[in-house]
């Protein structure tokens, strides 16, 4: 007991840094993203530096990185040489942290993502993500019909996508992983296995496929909302979504989350960090983060970001603390995303209460329905196949009641 | 206040078409009267209810007295009796009526006669009224008054040719009209010395003040302290003020008498004790005989309402008493359903009655309410010779007691130009309409005359109507008789199991396409759930319609962007909060909504 309490005396934490930017924003993105000036890039990456600099007091002593993600918008919006920079004031920031604790335990930085779209990709960068030990990037790819690309609004095409990857792999990038989309306008089943064969023979180490959600505020909301937006129906969706189980799982690819497949072990270590409710610290503009049980946020005002005093952003964020209730509700809902589900002597550890007491109202009705199944031997609860399907039902039941 | 000779009174209402101007006279009176300056003035004084105001109609009949300076120099009392504008309150219109001695029949300079300009005339007539014509709206472009003048002496058989000619709106020519009603509508005659005969043409409940009175005084008197006796109700009480009505205020006065009007508060609690149309007289030296014309009014149309939240029964209970207190029509009483719960049975005068109490109660009382559909009431004559009245499906006997059953029906006038008689005459067909005749009032419009049973216009006649007619045609009914029909109650199942609130009793003809209907509409309100859900529409156990609600196949939440999970939670929270709005029977959820729209099916 006492080795395994100062082995984890420092917490692993997933550090997620946000590049707001883009070419041009995509027809369905919600997300945190314009396109900009190059001046307005150098701003927003020098003051990035100033934040990355500014959490170091605030992890010291508790916490070590285990996982980078650079997300965005684009992040190969930025220069190779901005990058180069960011990528070397992290790595300075992940030494400094394990020195708090030196030991072959503590976990170092072992996934560092960025994501990157075609097109925007230069061969600097590549250089740029060996130097800095960036080992794994995704790539924004959604489709490999350039109709259906042009119809999203994505800036790339499918040959633009090839090049991309092959320097990518040309830069011995061992880990890479293609977002792909199901529903979107123009694409049939045959278009959609098409694209998802082309993949499969690149032999990406990992394969994410969403179906699109049309988003209020996006252009695709508004066209939506005038009658013309026109997407495959419901179950030209449900095929495609089928076929992915079938064609992934037959190349070997694991499920390992509903929209989440891999080659063995290279499941991405940082989004499950969020699944398993674990510390992260969320930087730039817009972030989320989620520290000792609290939730805080990052301004969503470019001009606001921008002048923040970060020595003192701890003390200004709105922060959440999660109550009991949320933190349960949050760890069930999060973890059954995955498909291994969530561990019930691991509830039962973080709440002192036992999971099934708990939800004694709901589990019944969806382990009678096939919804929900138990791993008895692992002491895990899981959701079956046809409780993925229809997840979003049997996750809001696991709210509780105030 | 020095006693008013009778012959310096004038007791008068305004009857017109709904839209015709008869708010916008009423404030120019006021105005011109000067018993309000122009800045107290709000837009309409007459019509003080929000509810009112937004459906530009009047609901509860008020009245104003105001005092006018005529030009041979002499004041004048005039009490303006409103009157509501709508075929549910045709008893109350009716009761206003009689407490005056003349009418001021508005008509619309462009649009002429219409169906409610004919009825309330007509029924002023019946009252024995002065009718003194005005014409408004002269300021429109498309005004004709000529040509309206010569349709009030065709049709009506009214000398027009002197009528004012105004813009109530504009405020133009408002002096002739004051004129003419000294000249033209007669003053009281009432006795004095006779014992109090006053006739109840309005009562509302006050918080402060208890139940208040609307009469007028036909003979004798009243005043503070005299202990008066609702003839027809058998209330007694001890009068605690009498007054006139100022524009939105009560005046007191020291007593009431012959001619005059004004009201009573007698500290009732409960205006079920003085009814509209009851004659108030004093306890200890009676009047021999009430004043004529008393009825009680009946509902037409019941419907069940129910909290959309159970724990609020109470509440709802609280807030039906509350409307009772200054509604005599409205009536409820307690029952259960197994859809929906514990909840009431309301009686309304018609679908309009039925409406503003609905909206009252979700705005006024913050309910959010489930209504079924409405009903009238049936007659069913069991084969044991027992006759019992039915309002709601779900007490309706079995078929093997039951001998035949009985339907009300109305007598309807709808008028309309006869590009649309076309229109009407087949969709009166359609509601099982009998024809009885067609009288042109003028070359471009008739007048339509049918018997409808009352079950097909309580629904959405008045929509049909109107979409037949491009909102031209109107619609005057008054109840007729009973008469034998081939009834059915048609049940809606869903996931083989009967919602008893969706149930209804309508005509055996009239069920396959309303069951059909019923089932599509369903289809569509009932949002997909894990598993298939039949619905399906049956007469006793025969099934003659039905739809499927497909199992929901996939409903997964995308991407889980960088950590937001706060997006992620209100997303789950909107759904669980969905289901909340939700009734749950057996493992099928029904939105509230649907219960609704159903009674709405006829929309395509």
């Amino acid at each position: 007991m006492q080795r395994q309490s100062r082995k984890n005396r420092l917490k692993p934490l997933a550090l997620y840094l946000h590049i707001p930017f883009c070419v041009r924003k995509c027809l369905y993105c919600d997300f945190l993203s314009f396109s900009s000036q190059d001046a307005a890039r150098e701003m927003y990456f020098h003051a990035l530096l100033r934040e990355i600099k500014a959490c170091k007091s605030l992890l010291y002593g508790k916490y070590v990185i285990q996982t980078i993600f650079i997300g965005g918008g684009t992040p190969t919006c930025l220069s190779p040489h901005q990058l180069d920079v960011l990528g070397e004031t992290l790595q300075e920031l992940s030494k400094e942290l394990s020195k708090a604790e030196p030991s072959a335990e503590n976990p170092m930085l072992i996934e560092f993502t960025i994501e990157a779209n075609p097109g925007t990709i230069q061969k600097d960068h590549v250089t740029v993500f060996q130097d800095r030990g960036v080992n794994r990037i995704s790539l924004g790819l959604q489709s490999a019909q350039d109709q259906e690309l042009q119809a999203l609004g994505r800036i790339h095409t499918y040959e633009d996508f090839l090049k991309s990857y092959d320097l990518l792999r040309s830069g011995d990038i061992k880990n890479i992983n293609v977002d792909l989309m199901a529903d979107i306008p123009l694409q049939t089943v045959e278009s959609y296995q098409d694209t998802l064969q082309k993949i499969l023979h690149l032999r990406p180490e990992h394969i994410s496929s969403y179906s699109l959600i049309v988003e209020e505020g996006t252009p695709f909301y508004q066209m939506q909302q005038k009658g013309r937006l026109s997407i495959p129906d419901e179950e030209t969706d449900r095929r495609m979504y089928e076929l992915t189980k079938a064609m992934l799982k037959e190349q070997g690819y694991d499920r390992y989350e509903i929209s989440n497949y891999a080659k063995q072990g290279k499941e991405c270590r940082h989004n499950i960090s969020y699944w398993k409710l674990q510390d992260y610290l969320g930087l730039g503009l817009g972030a989320s983060s989620y520290l000792d049980g609290c939730r805080f946020r990052n301004p969503d005002d470019m001009q606001r970001y921008l002048h923040s005093d970060f020595s003192r952003m701890a003390e200004h964020r709105e922060r959440h603390v999660l109550s009991q209730k949320e933190e349960m509700e949050e760890f069930v809902f999060l973890g059954l995303r995955m498909m291994e589900g969530i561990s019930l002597s691991e509830y039962r550890s973080r709440f002192g209460t036992d999971f099934k007491i708990q939800y004694q109202t709901v589990l019944p009705e969806f382990f009678r329905q096939r919804f929900l199944a138990e791993d008895t031997k692992h002491g895990r609860i899981y959701l079956t196949d046809r409780g993925i399907d229809v997840s979003n039902r049997i996750l809001a039941e696991f709210l509780l009641e105030e | 206040m020095g006693k008013i000779d009778q012959s310096h009174i004038r007791n008068f209402c305004i009857v017109a078409h709904i839209d015709h101007g008869k708010s916008t006279l009423a404030d120019r009176i006021i105005e011109k009267t000067g018993l309000l300056t122009s800045r107290e003035m709000q837009a309409q004084v007459l019509d003080n209810m929000d509810l009112e105001r937004e459906r530009g109609i009047t609901i509860k009949a008020q009245t104003v007295r105001t005092v006018y300076q005529a030009k041979n120099g002499e004041e004048y009392i005039f009490n303006l009796i409103d009157t509501p504008g709508h075929v549910d309150f045709n008893y109350e219109v009716s009761r206003s009526l009689a407490a005056c001695e003349g009418a001021i029949l508005i008509v619309d300079a462009a649009q002429g006669i219409e169906a409610q300009t004919l009825a309330n005339c007509y029924l002023a007539l019946d009252h024995d009224l002065e009718i003194m014509p005005v014409i408004n709206k002269i300021d429109l472009p498309s005004a004709e008054p000529e040509r309206v003048k010569e349709e009030i002496e065709d049709i009506i058989g009214l000398d027009a040719s002197d009528a004012p000619l105004i813009s109530a709106k504009m405020g133009l020519h408002i002096e002739d009209v004051l004129e003419q009603i000294i000249t033209k509508i007669p003053q009281p005659a009432g006795d004095e010395k006779k014992p109090l005969r006053a006739l109840i043409f309005d009562s509302i409940y006050d918080a402060y003040k208890g139940v208040i009175i609307f009469c007028r005084i036909f003979d004798g008197s009243v005043k503070k302290g005299d202990e008066i006796r609702m003839m027809a109700t058998k209330a007694v009480a001890e009068v605690v003020e009498v007054g006139i009505f100022g524009a939105g205020q009560y005046i007191p006065s020291e007593e009431l008498s012959a001619g005059m009007v004004g009201y009573i508060t007698a500290s009732l609690k409960n205006v079920q004790d003085t009814r509209v149309g009851d004659t108030v007289t004093k306890a200890k030296e009676p009047c021999r005989e009430p004043l004529p014309g008393y009825k009680k009014v009946q509902p037409m149309v019941y419907c069940g309402m129910y909290p959309a939240d159970g724990a609020k029964y109470n509440d709802l209970r609280d807030a039906l008493q509350k409307l009772q207190l200054n509604d005599a029509a409205l009536q409820f009483e307690a029952e259960t359903s197994i859809a929906l719960g514990f909840g009431f049975r309301c009686g309304f005068l018609g679908l309009l009655h039925l409406e503003i109490i609905q909206e009252r109660l979700e705005r006024e009382y913050n309910l959010d309410l489930v209504t079924t559909a409405p009903s009238v009431i049936y007659h069913v004559y069991k084969t044991n010779g027992e006759m019992v009245e039915v309002t709601n499906p779900s007490n309706l006997p079995e078929p093997s007691e039951i001998e035949h059953m009985e339907e009300p029906v109305v007598s309807a006038e709808i008028m309309v130009t006869t590009e649309y008689v076309g229109s009407i005459m087949s969709l009166c067909q359609k509601r099982r309409g009998v024809y009885l005749g067609m009288e042109y009032i003028e070359e471009t419009r008739a007048v339509l005359k049918y018997d409808l049973p009352l079950n097909e216009i309580i629904y959405d006649f008045f929509d049909a109507l109107k979409s037949c007619s491009r909102g031209y045609a109107s619609l005057d009914y008054e109840m007729k008789n009973y008469i034998p029909s081939n009834l059915v109650k048609l049940d809606i199942l869903i996931n083989k199991e009967e919602i008893d609130a969706l149930s209804f009793i309508l005509h055996a003809d009239t069920a396959y396409e309303r069951g059909r209907k019923m089932c599509e509409k369903l289809k569509k309100e009932i949002p997909r759930q894990l598993f298939e859900i039949p619905i399906q529409a049956a007469i006793g156990s025969k099934i003659i319609a039905r739809e499927t609600v497909k199992a929901m196949r996939k409903d997964v939440l995308a991407k889980c962007y960088g950590g937001d999970i706060s997006r992620k939670r209100k997303l789950l929270e909107k759904q669980k909060e969905g289901k909340k709005r939700m009734r749950q029977f057996g493992s099928v959820e029904i939105p509230q909504q649907a219960f609704m729209s159903v009674l709405k099916l006829d929309e395509e």
